[in-house]
């Protein structure tokens, strides 16, 4: 099941990819995405999947993504014809018997040069399974481990000023500590290049809602002043973690919060507790959001990028083109 | 000797550090015009909810009218793709800030300390430092967290008897307010970064990083 949901993705990424670098051909890009897909899955690495596709959509029937260049005037050579007869003027393409192709080993490894495929949005449930490192989790958790790093200090401060009793002062200390140990281990494989795999990521952020939450329940619930913290925790792992994750995490904190709070607190004390409740939401969806926003610039990034390179590698009637506007519509 | 430069591929750079700068406030305002929603949707329930006069009503519901208005007239720009000016979004910001501040003060019943709306802070300061750079984002948040101790201290809900108790719940509150802030700003960096190597086509962090550590262990095998 996982392994199916892996292939699935891995194609949606490929076809993407192949929208976005090959030409915006739907089925042939479909085409083009399966054939990578499959290469991949059997173990092949990046670059040749990528070729792959190339090919696959090259050879797919309709229109050729890179047209002969419209200012050579050639009539059809015969095939096998004087090689020499079968350059374009610029001299940088040649007819192969079926279609224009780059003249010479060079000019085709640059102009076939493989790209980066678009990041990918979110890798969804799979993360659980997958055992991997995602990128977008790689860059997020740093600002995780630095929010952990801001409740622990916070907390430990906190919990020796005025205790309240011995059991309370107790079960903070313990529960901070063991959150120290775990993000020190964390923040340790970040700085030596060894960032810990999802799953790892994903139940330390659990056992930081837990620490909170049982933190809030031994203050009394709703009085308690500590659900601040909530919003740190949620904020890392709603820039970090897929936005399926997010909602589901962030709803886990609501319901579970939302009833410690509600059965803790006078009914004159509800509108707080929504909208509490709802700014721990509001956390959640603007970090979603903007993590979204920046996944597709990047993406838009990589693909003016890759045009800009191919237009470099065009015929010289089509190098004259300014690169798309990265624009502000 | 001196070594031969390498040729290099002219590569086309596709942002100026200008046009990353504007598309940041363009594409970001998004953040912010949802985090004010929310502001709104809450503000608005609250006063529904908890307003038991008419007199009371009808005195508080206008300001959030106010900043309905704004923001239908802030996210419609952003819908039709007409770039805000920077000054406009900053302006509304502290627009913000101005508004929950005045919660905290007015609010019927409890103030200062005592108001629980405090945390209509937090989504706002997180928001904003998601779009402006270091220098702005940090005077935002300083902004939102003198405007919050401020309140609380000349209302004069903080109390220092009984061990500072309710000195240690504002510096709580506060330390979350700055490390909103803080966050939200060393994520957006993060960002930035990986915008400016997509553009420049050079390797995210990531496989430089796995690069380095398969070149490594090919030394040591």
């Amino acid at each position: 099941m996982a392994m199916d949901d892996n292939g699935v993705d891995r194609e949606e990424e490929w076809f993407k990819w192949a929208m976005s670098a090959l030409g915006g051909d739907e089925p042939k890009s479909r085409v083009a995405a399966r054939a990578a897909a499959a290469v991949q899955a059997a173990g092949a690495g990046f670059n040749a999947a990528a070729a792959t596709a190339r090919v696959a959509y090259a050879e797919s029937e309709g229109v050729r993504r890179r047209e002969a260049p419209a200012a050579v005037a050639m009539s059809e050579p015969e095939p096998g014809g004087d090689s020499d007869a079968l350059l374009s003027p610029d001299g940088m393409w040649r007819w192969d018997g079926r279609r224009w192709v780059a003249s010479d080993n060079t000019h085709s490894s640059a102009a076939q040069a493989p790209v980066k495929p678009p990041p990918a949005p979110s890798h969804g449930l799979s993360s659980w399974v997958s055992g991997a490192t995602t990128e977008d989790l790689f860059y997020g958790q740093a600002v995780i481990v630095w929010a952990r790093w801001i409740l622990i200090a916070t907390g430990l401060v906190l919990s020796f000023w005025d205790p309240q009793s011995l059991s309370l002062l107790q079960i903070q200390l313990a529960a901070i500590i063991a959150l120290a140990f775990g993000n020190f281990y964390l923040h340790v494989q970040l700085l030596r290049g060894h960032p810990a795999i999802d799953r790892v990521v994903f139940a330390a952020s659990a056992a930081d809602l837990a620490v909170v939450t049982t933190l809030v329940i031994a203050q009394g619930g709703y009085s308690s002043p500590v659900f601040v913290f909530y919003f740190a925790a949620v904020l890392g792992l709603s820039v970090a973690f897929p936005a399926v994750l997010t909602a589901i995490y962030t709803s886990a904190v609501v319901v579970v919060y939302g009833v410690v709070s509600v059965s803790t607190a006078d009914s004159a004390d509800y509108p707080a507790v929504f909208t509490r409740l709802l700014m721990i939401a509001a956390i959640a969806v603007c970090g979603a959001l903007f993590a979204r926003s920046e996944s597709h610039r990047r993406a838009d990034a990589i693909r003016l990028h890759e045009d800009a390179s191919s237009d470099f590698n065009l015929p010289s009637a089509a190098r004259d083109r300014d690169p798309a506007p990265a624009g502000v519509a | 000797m001196a070594q031969q430069p390498v040729a290099q591929p002219q590569v086309r750079e596709v942002r100026s550090h200008q046009q990353a700068a504007l598309e940041d406030v363009f594409f970001g305002q998004s953040v912010i015009l949802w985090a004010r929603w929310s502001v709104i949707l809450a503000g608005a329930v609250l006063v529904l909810w908890t307003s038991t006069t008419v007199q009371q009503l009808t005195r508080t519901f206008p300001f959030f009218l106010v900043l309905m208005a704004m923001n239908f007239f802030l996210h419609g720009r952003y819908v039709m793709g007409s770039p805000l000016n920077r000054s406009v979004v900053v302006a509304a910001s502290i627009a913000d800030l101005l508004l929950i501040t005045a919660i905290v003060v007015f609010w019927p019943g409890s103030v200062g300390l005592k108001n629980q709306f405090f945390v209509l802070y937090y989504p706002v300061v997180f928001a904003f430092a998601l779009v402006f750079p270091r220098a702005i984002e940090a005077a935002y948040t300083a902004l939102a967290i003198l405007a919050y101790a401020t309140a609380c201290f000349v209302l004069g809900t903080v109390s220092f008897a009984n061990g500072a108790l309710d000195l240690k719940v504002l510096l709580m509150r506060l330390i979350v307010i700055a490390a909103m802030g803080f966050l939200g700003n060393y994520y957006f960096r993060i960002q930035r970064d990986r915008l400016r190597r997509a553009s420049q086509g050079t390797p995210s962090a990531l496989d430089e990083l796995k690069a380095s550590l398969q070149r490594t262990a090919h030394v040591r095998s």
